[in-house]
């Protein structure tokens, strides 16, 4: 076998275990804060539960449940991503759809280990993050998590 | 409808800003595209082959995406067979993906003329992956390494909270 040969099945084997890790990853909505067992089914309990986005100094609602979407100036997939959400969010007429470009708030997207756009949260009635995924969101896990929003009382 | 919301047009590129964006058809088709022509370089050890797609890399990167030959080829071959451009990426970090690509393609092609064949194939197999994973899933490595260094960027020179530039797209009735 040839050194360029070894270099393009490598190349293979590279693509394929990065490829099956985002595939994997990629737009799943994880619960930030620990669930009921009943609720296990929605994400795995992932972080403490953060501080409310509004005291980050982002412009979102501190007293109501809702969606924000960090978005940035070289997003491609943000357009629909938001389509999608609106979608889903049409099932939910109490929770609105904010955008935040996560470019500028670079401290606050910092805190909250924004690395990718969008990013998404669900927010609680309190202003914190209960849920939250990056990528283009899964609609199913999008729309478990809003509907535990809404019951969580 | 609250008081603390506002509803504002959609927050879409306008068309100005669409401008500088490309065809994201265009660009899946050119990784294809450079994908093929790195595998044949690879498995022929062939530095010329290397150095075209070094040069093709090099015209995305220094003159822009669209004096790319595999941009021309799309719209010139696929892009009257598919129709206009449902959906768009923004150039700057495409571009810079394929400055990337050219260091990477350049390493590789002075690797296989100047017999230092291993440094070649390790180069020309890392654009590889790259191009390959563009191809396949859509993901690009370079505009994630641009991404990175504009936020870097940011943060050092301006690390300062602006003013809130929100939209709240759907507010609700009666909340």
């Amino acid at each position: 076998m040839t050194t360029g040969t070894t270099a393009l099945l490598a190349a293979l084997v590279l693509v394929s275990i990065v490829g099956i890790w985002r595939w994997r990853r990629d737009g799943r909505i994880r619960a930030v804060r620990p669930v009921a067992a009943s609720d296990a089914g929605v994400g795995t309990y992932e972080t403490e539960l953060g501080p409310a986005l509004a005291d980050l100094g982002l412009p979102v609602p501190a007293d109501r449940r809702s969606v924000v979407q960090f978005t940035g100036p070289y997003c491609a997939i943000c357009p629909q991503s938001r389509t999608l959400i609106e979608r889903v969010l049409a099932d939910h007429p109490g929770i609105p759809l904010v955008e935040v470009d996560a470019s500028e708030h670079l401290s606050a997207a910092e805190v909250l280990g924004i690395r990718r756009t969008p990013t998404v949260f669900v927010l609680d009635d309190a202003g914190r993050p209960a849920h939250r995924g990056s990528g283009m969101p899964r609609e199913d896990e999008l729309r478990a998590a809003l509907t535990l929003a809404e019951r969580a009382r | 409808m609250s008081a603390d919301t506002t509803v504002s047009a959609p927050h879409r590129p306008s068309p100005a800003q669409r401008a500088g964006w490309v065809d994201l058809r265009a660009t899946r088709f050119a990784a294809w595209l450079t994908s093929v022509v790195l595998i044949a370089g690879l498995l022929t050890g062939n530095a010329w082959v290397l150095a075209a797609q070094t040069a093709v890399f090099g015209l995305g990167a220094f003159l822009g995406m669209r004096t790319s030959p595999y941009g021309r080829l799309f719209r010139a071959l696929i892009a009257p067979r598919l129709g206009p451009a449902t959906r768009r990426e923004p150039e700057p970090p495409a571009r810079f993906a394929q400055l990337v690509g050219f260091g990477f393609g350049a390493v590789a092609t002075i690797g296989y003329l100047s017999g230092a064949t291993v440094l070649g194939a390790v180069a020309a197999g890392l654009a590889l992956a790259a191009a390959l994973l563009n191809a396949t899933t859509g993901f690009c490595l370079g505009c994630e390494l641009y991404l990175l260094g504009t936020r870097i960027r940011a943060r050092t020179t301006h690390d300062r909270s602006t003013p809130a530039r929100t939209t709240v797209v759907r507010t609700s009735e009666g909340v």
